[in-house]
């Protein structure tokens, strides 16, 4: 169940990848992939951290959700492989910025997907709590 | 709309190996590490480097690629890891597991470039 759920997520996350690409004309700085990485690494922390705890949605769908949408829609050898583009044009310094913006923009966006969770969490909580 | 198709034919292959990969991995290795993202994206970016020097037609580039490649490796994962590092103070671990992850795969790109340069030209 497991699999099938992966790989019909997975399938629906490279095809939002793939849209938002050519939706996008990116010059040399590639904003799309900064902003698939940055926007799927605070959705997977809402996935992971809030419907894995709060929602009724069996395990396997969560599984199907984070590893396989989230993770699909997010891409890491893309990544490289436009920092290896980058660097073979001699573009050091948009290379570097590029770099440091996926990983600072994703850290802070999961941090934030982890801390919006907690506070739905203990909210959730203090309601059923009342 | 074929090319929609094919990159999810090939992200939907990607994501299960993807899923394969890191069970084993975890199974094989118990370690607070996370060395099963770090092996998928450097390898992944190794291969993506070897794709990109053998000149891949659009299809094939968007099949294995934008599709499976882009699918087998994870940035989200990889971010999640580094939060749940944080969280547990695992400061030394969190730097090396981003130096690691960031020069080894960029490192990749290159060698497999290298690399799909070199087969691509010798069946020439």
């Amino acid at each position: 169940m497991y699999y099938l759920y992966i790989a019909v997520f997975g399938a629906i996350g490279a095809a939002a990848r793939y849209w938002i690409s050519i939706t996008f004309e990116t010059g040399d700085f590639p904003y799309d992939i900064l902003c698939i990485n940055i926007l799927g690494s605070f959705l997977l922390a809402i996935t992971l951290r809030y419907l894995a705890t709060v929602s009724r949605f069996s395990h396997s769908l969560i599984t199907g959700i984070g590893i396989g949408l989230i993770g699909s829609f997010t891409t890491f050898s893309t990544f490289s492989a436009q920092v290896m583009d980058l660097l073979l044009r001699e573009q050091y310094i948009t290379a570097a910025a590029y770099i440091l913006s996926n990983l600072i923009g994703g850290f802070l966006s999961a941090a934030l997907g982890v801390y919006v969770s907690n506070r739905l969490i203990t909210r959730k909580e203090l309601k059923e709590n009342a | 709309m074929l090319e929609s198709l094919i990159v999810m034919i090939g992200g939907s292959f990607g994501a299960v190996c993807r899923f394969a990969v890191s069970s084993f991995i975890k199974k094989a290795f118990s370690t607070e590490f996370p060395i099963s993202t770090l092996f998928i994206n450097v390898a992944g970016c190794f291969l993506m480097g070897g794709l990109l020097a053998s000149h891949p037609g659009n299809l094939d580039q968007l099949l294995l690629g934008t599709g499976f490649l882009g699918g087998f490796t994870t940035f989200s994962t990889f971010e999640m890891e580094n939060v749940t590092l944080f969280q547990q103070k695992e400061y030394g671990k969190l730097s090396v597991y981003v130096l690691c992850s960031c020069v080894i795969s960029v490192f990749a790109v290159f060698l497999g470039a290298y690399a799909g340069h070199a087969f691509y030209s010798s069946r020439i």
